[in-house]
C-alpha cells in the first residue's frame, strides 16, 4: 500500500510545474508505470482523487501507461519482452538485464493558465 | 494546454538513496537491506549473523519495526550501535530515514550495516535505500510460490535465502518448485538454504557476506 506514498511524490513534482507555469488548473496527468512495479490501478487513481481534493488537481484525470517487462540478454543480445515472469531467453540463458518495467514517469500534464 | 514533463515520480527518493550510498562508499561501509515476509526469521537471521561476526566486524543495524521495539530488545548486544525506525504502520523504510540513522552512527569505525526492513514483501522491494545489495528473506513455512508472485523482489535481490529448511519435511512446501520460479525469474541469484533455529546451512550465507563486507566497493 505505497501507492499513497507514490501520489505524494506525484503531487509535489506537478504543484512545482504548475507554480512555475503560472497554471490556474490541471486537468489531466500522464503517468508510465512499470509493470514489475505491480502497482495496483484503482488504487492509485483512488490514492490521487483524495490527495488532489482542494488542490487545482482536483478532478483531473490520472491516465496510466502501462511499460511491460522488456530484458536484453547478456549472452546472445536480443531483446524481449517478459511474459509470465519467466525472465529466461530463448537461446536458454537467464542472465539477463532489465531494459524496462520498472520505471514511473511523469510523462506529461495538461493544464489552462 | 499540453506539457512534456518526463521525471520520474521517485526522483527524490532516488535522490536520497544515490547520497547515502556515496556517504557509504567515502567511509568504506557496506550496506545490506534485508526485506522478507513478518516471520521469515529475518531477526533470527540478524542475531545469527551478529554473533558470527562479533569479533570479526565492525557492524551495525538498522532496525525497521511497524510498532513495536520486539526485534531491537533481541537484537540489543554489548556495543553494537543500534538505531530503530519505528515506522508507525508504514510499511517500508526510506531512505530519508535511513540517511538520519546513519548520522547516528561513527560510519569511520563501521565495516558494514545491516537493515532489517519492515517486514512485507511488497513496498519494501520498491525502494533503494542506498544500500548496496538486498537481501530477499522467505522461509518453508510460509509456501513454495513466493518468488512467482511477488517477483519485483526477487528480481532485486542480490541474494535470496531460504529459512526454516529443517521444517520442510512438516509442509507441503514443494523446494523444485520453488526453486524453479526462482531460476525463471532471476537466474543469476545465489540461493541460500538454511535453519536459523539449528545453525545449518549458515556458512554459505556468513561466505557470501564476508564477501561482500571485504570485497572491491560497489
Amino acid at each position: 500500500m505505497h501507492e499513497f506514498s507514490i501520489i505524494n511524490n506525484l503531487i509535489k513534482i506537478i504543484l512545482d510545474i504548475a507554480e512555475e507555469e503560472k497554471l490556474q488548473r490541471v486537468t489531466s496527468i500522464t503517468l508510465r508505470i512499470g509493470d514489475l512495479l505491480h502497482i495496483v490501478p484503482e488504487t492509485l487513481v483512488f490514492a490521487f482523487d483524495s490527495v488532489v481534493k482542494g488542490t487545482i488537481c482536483d478532478g483531473a484525470v490520472l491516465e496510466l501507461e502501462h511499460v511491460p517487462v522488456t530484458v536484453q540478454c547478456r549472452s546472445c543480445s536480443i531483446t524481449f519482452t517478459v511474459t509470465e515472469n519467466d525472465f529466461t531467453c530463448e537461446c536458454g540463458s537467464g542472465d539477463v538485464e532489465m531494459i524496462g518495467g520498472k520505471e514511473m514517469v511523469i510523462v506529461k500534464l495538461d493544464g489552462d493558465t | 494546454m499540453e506539457y512534456k514533463i518526463m521525471k520520474s515520480v521517485m526522483g527524490e527518493s532516488e535522490g536520497i538513496a544515490e547520497s547515502v550510498r556515496s556517504q557509504l562508499k567515502e567511509n568504506g561501509v557496506v550496506m545490506i537491506n534485508i526485506i522478507g515476509s513478518p516471520g521469515a526469521g529475518k531477526t533470527s537471521l540478524l542475531e545469527m549473523t551478529l554473533d558470527h561476526f562479533r569479533d570479526t566486524f565492525s557492524l551495525a543495524v538498522i532496525e525497521g519495526d511497524l510498532a513495536t521495539s520486539r526485534d531491537a530488545e533481541r537484537l540489543k548486544r554489548e556495543s553494537l550501535p543500534m538505531v530503530m525506525i519505528n515506522t508507525d504502520g508504514g510499511c517500508y523504510l526510506q531512505p530519508l530515514s535511513i540517511q538520519s540513522a546513519l548520522n547516528e552512527f561513527d560510519l569511520s569505525s563501521l565495516d558494514a550495516v545491516l537493515i532489517e526492513n519492515v517486514g512485507n514483501l511488497v513496498c519494501p522491494a520498491h525502494f533503494d535505500l542506498g544500500e548496496n545489495c538486498k537481501v530477499a528473506v522467505v522461509s518453508t513455512t510460509e509456501g513454495d510460490d513466493k518468488p512467482i508472485k511477488y517477483p519485483l523482489l526477487f528480481r532485486e535481490a542480490d541474494v535470496a535465502i531460504l529459512n526454516k529448511i529443517d521444517l520442510a519435511q512438516y509442509t507441503n512446501f514443494n523446494i523444485d518448485s520453488f526453486k524453479r520460479d526462482l531460476k525463471q525469474l532471476h537466474d543469476t541469484i545465489p540461493l541460500f538454504e538454511m535453519s536459523c533455529t539449528n545453525n545449518s546451512g549458515m556458512a554459505a550465507w556468513y561466505e557470501w557476506l564476508e564477501s561482500k563486507i571485504t570485497g572491491p566497493a560497489v
